[in-house]
C-alpha cells in the first residue's frame, strides 16, 4: 500500500513540475484505480460472512465431527477471490482448512470438512482468518470472523467386567448391593441357586419342591440409588494420565449403573473448565437421577473436568455426605485412598452409609494385602481395576 | 472447478504477449521517429514476445547468456532484411548486420529486445513460475501474492505509461490514442494478479475457487466502462479547452 502511494506522490510531484494535460489523466486514473480497488476489497471485505455448522454439540473421542461453512458475500461487490483459514481446534485431529473462493454479488457457496475427536474435554473453534483482494492485486486485506463454536468430547466408557465373570454369584452379589434392592413383593418365579446368591432370597418352598435350592426371583425396584465420588484432584494422581483414567472408569460405571436402572449421580472435587473460578464444593456434580438424559449429564460433568490441582478429596467426602440421602450409595473412585480419608469413609459407613471403593492404580502386592485388610476390618467393599486390559472393557476385580 | 495446468502454461504465454503489445502501443506512439512500416512493427512485437519466452526458458533450462546473443544476432539480421527489402537495397553482408542511417531502427530493435528479456527474465526470478508444486509457502501470507519481482513487473508498466502520456502532452499528440494503453495495462494486472494467485494456490494445493472465471471478467468489464467513459469524457474536455485557448 505504501510503496502505491510512494509511486503516486513521486508522480505527482513530475506532473506538478511538468503541468501537461495528459499527465493529469495519468494521474487520475492512477489514483482512481488505487482508490476504486481499495475501497472494492475493503467494502467486499465487510460483506462477507463466514457461518459454521456442526451437527452436534458433544461427541465421544475418535468419532468424526462432520463441520458445515457457508461463506455468504452479503454485498452487491463481487468478491473476486477471498482466502478463508481455520486452524484446527485444540482437541480435535485433522487438516488446517484453507479454501479460496470466488462470490459474485449476492452468492454464497457452501463447503463441507471432517475433524475427529481426539481428547476430552471442552473446546473452542477457532475463528476464521479472510484475506481479500482486489482485481488487480493492488491491496489484500485480512479479518477474523466467525463464532466460536462449542465442542464437548466425552469421556470413552467401557463395558465393565468383573474378573469372577464365569462365577455368577459375584457379580449378583455388586448387582444387587450396588445398584438394586429386590422387591419381596413382586416375586415372579424362582431359580436355580448361584454360588454367591444372597441366602435370604433362598426361596424354601420351591427349594422343597424340587429337592435343590431355589433362589426368589424378584421384580427389581429402583430404591437405592448410587452417588460416584471421583477424585479430581491431580495432586493424588501421578501423572494426568492416571486421572484421565480414572474420568473413563469413572464414565463406564455410570453407564453400567444406569444401564441396570440405578439411579446414578457424580460428584468431583475436581474443577469444571468453564467455572474455574469457582471456589464451591463439589465443584463438579450431578444428582443421582435414572431418566434417560443422566448419562449425557454425567458424561458432560466428566468431559468438562480439568485436569489440575484442586480440592483434597476427603473435602468432597465431608461435603456431599451432608447433602445425599441415606439410602444413596456411595462409589468412590480414586488412583488410591490416603490415610486421612479412612477415618472419614469408617465413620460415614457407621453412619449406615453404603460404601464402595474403586482403586483405578494398579497395585503392588503389598499394598494389594494392605487394602485387603483395610477393607475387611472397615467393612467396606474394595473394587480394584485390574492391570488385565482388553479392549472396549474395564476388567474389576472384588477383593 | 481446479485450476488446470495447462491454464498456467497458457498465462505464461499471455502475460509475454501483452507485454509485448505494451511495447508496441509505445511505439506505434512514436511512429513519427522511426516508423518503418507495419511489417517492421510487427517484427518488433515478435522480437519482444521472442526474447520474453527465450528468457524465460534459458532461466528454466539454465542456458548460457550467450544464448540471448545468438538470439539477438538472428533478430539483427532479420530487422535489416525488412529494411534492405523496405528500402529496396541490394543484399551485401555489412547490410545484413546494418543498413546505413538506420540506427533508430537499431535503437528501437534493442528497446523492444531487451523489454522483452527483462520481462521474462523477471516473470522467471518468481520460483513458482515453472515449478507451482514446488512452491513452498508455508502459510499464506499478505506478501506471497505479490512478490518483489511482480511488484517491479507491474511498476515498470506503468512507467512506461507514464512516459506516453509524457510524449502524448508533449507532441500535442491525440488523448485517446492513450485509451489502448490503459486497457492492455488493466488486463495485463489483472492476469498477472490472476496468475499470482493461480501459482500460490497451487503451492499450497487449493482448488482455484468455482467460478472464478466468470466473476473476474465481469469485474475487469466494469474497469474497461470507467476507464472508456472517463477517457471520453476527460479527452472532449481537454480538446473543448485547447480549442477555446487557441482561439
Amino acid at each position: 500500500m505504501q510503496s502505491w502511494l510512494k509511486y503516486i506522490l513521486l508522480t505527482l510531484v513530475i506532473v506538478i513540475l511538468f503541468g501537461g494535460g495528459p499527465l493529469y489523466i495519468y494521474l487520475y486514473i492512477l489514483f482512481f484505480t488505487v482508490l476504486l480497488t481499495q475501497t472494492w476489497a475493503q467494502l467486499a471485505l465487510l460483506k462477507v460472512q463466514v457461518k459454521r455448522e456442526v451437527a452436534c454439540k458433544g461427541y465421544f473421542i475418535g468419532e468424526e465431527i462432520k463441520v458445515k461453512v457457508v461463506v455468504k458475500n452479503t454485498g452487491l461487490l463481487p468478491v473476486l477471490w477471498v482466502y478463508v483459514e481455520e486452524n484446527v481446534p485444540q482437541g480435535l485431529a485433522g487438516r488446517e482448512q484453507k479454501r479460496v473462493l470466488s462470490l459474485p454479488a449476492f452468492s454464497n457457496q457452501t463447503y463441507f470438512y471432517k475433524y475427529r475427536a481426539r481428547q476430552r474435554g471442552l473446546y473452542y473453534f477457532n475463528p476464521f482468518r479472510l484475506i481479500i483482494g482486489d482485481l488487480l492485486g493492488l491491496y489484500h486485506y485480512q479479518k477474523e470472523f466467525g463464532d466460536k463454536n462449542e465442542i464437548i468430547i466425552y469421556p470413552n466408557y467401557q463395558r465393565v467386567i468383573f474378573q469372577q465373570a464365569g462365577l455368577w454369584g459375584l457379580e449378583a452379589i455388586i448387582k444387587t448391593q450396588l445398584s438394586f434392592v429386590p422387591d419381596p413383593m413382586t416375586v415372579f418365579g424362582s431359580r436355580d441357586y448361584r454360588r454367591g446368591d444372597p441366602l435370604n432370597l433362598i426361596d424354601w418352598k420351591a427349594t422343597a419342591r424340587a429337592d435343590s435350592l431355589k433362589i426368589r426371583q424378584s421384580e427389581y425396584y429402583r430404591s437405592l440409588s448410587l452417588a460416584i465420588l471421583l477424585n479430581g484432584n491431580l495432586l493424588d494422581y501421578q501423572t494426568p494420565l492416571e486421572l484421565e483414567e480414572a474420568i473413563e472408569v469413572a464414565a463406564s460405571m455410570a453407564k453400567w449403573l444406569l444401564d441396570s436402572k440405578g439411579r446414578v449421580g457424580l460428584y468431583s472435587n475436581g474443577r469444571d473448565i468453564r467455572h474455574m473460578d469457582d471456589r464451591k464444593l463439589p465443584v463438579v456434580g450431578v444428582e443421582p437421577k435414572n431418566d434417560p438424559e443422566q448419562f449425557l449429564r454425567i458424561l458432560t460433568s466428566l468431559a468438562t473436568l480439568h485436569v489440575g490441582h484442586s480440592f483434597p478429596f476427603n473435602k468432597l467426602l465431608e461435603r456431599v455426605l451432608g447433602d445425599l440421602s441415606l439410602d444413596t450409595a456411595l462409589l468412590i473412585i480414586s488412583a488410591s485412598i490416603s490415610e486421612e480419608m479412612w477415618p472419614r469413609i469408617v465413620q460415614a459407613k457407621q453412619h449406615g452409609k453404603q460404601i464402595w471403593i474403586l482403586v483405578t492404580r494398579p497395585l503392588k502386592k503389598i499394598e494389594h494385602e494392605q487394602l485387603s485388610n483395610k477393607a475387611k476390618s472397615t467393612g467396606v467393599k474394595v473394587i480394584i481395576k485390574n492391570l488385565k486390559r482388553e479392549v472396549g472393557d474395564i476388567v474389576l476385580e472384588v477383593l | 472447478m481446479s485450476w488446470k495446468f495447462s491454464e498456467i502454461n497458457l498465462s505464461k504465454l499471455t502475460l509475454p504477449l501483452l507485454s509485448a503489445a505494451l511495447i508496441g502501443q509505445f511505439l506505434l506512439l512514436n511512429k513519427n521517429i522511426w516508423w518503418r512500416g507495419w511489417l517492421f512493427w510487427l517484427f518488433l512485437v515478435l522480437v519482444t514476445f521472442i526474447a520474453d519466452i527465450t528468457a524465460q526458458v534459458r532461466k528454466k533450462s539454465e542456458a548460457p547468456l550467450s544464448l540471448f546473443g545468438v538470439v539477438f544476432l538472428i533478430a539483427l539480421v532479420m530487422a535489416n532484411v525488412i529494411l534492405v527489402t523496405y528500402y529496396k537495397l541490394k543484399f551485401t553482408w555489412s547490410n545484413l548486420f546494418y543498413v546505413k542511417g538506420e540506427h533508430l531502427s537499431l535503437i528501437v530493435l534493442i528497446l523492444a529486445f531487451y523489454w522483452g528479456l527483462s520481462h521474462g527474465e523477471m516473470l522467471s526470478s518468481i520460483k513458482a513460475y515453472w515449478h507451482p508444486l514446488d512452491n513452498e509457502i508455508a502459510d499464506l501470507r499478505i506478501k506471497a501474492f505479490t512478490p518483489i519481482s511482480m511488484s517491479l513487473i507491474i511498476k515498470r508498466t506503468l512507467f512506461l505509461g507514464f512516459v506516453e502520456h509524457l510524449i502524448v502532452w508533449q507532441f500535442n499528440i491525440n488523448l485517446v490514442t492513450l485509451l489502448p494503453f490503459w486497457l492492455l495495462q488493466f488486463t495485463y494486472l489483472s492476469l498477472i494478479q490472476f496468475w499470482g494467485l493461480a501459482i500460490n494456490l497451487k503451492g499450497m494445493k487449493i482448488d482455484f475457487p468455482k467460478g472464478h472465471r466468470g466473476v473476474w471478467q465481469k469485474s475487469l468489464i466494469a474497469f474497461f466502462l470507467i476507464v472508456i467513459i472517463f477517457f471520453l469524457v476527460y479527452a472532449k474536455e481537454y480538446t473543448d479547452d485547447s480549442i477555446r485557448k487557441n482561439c
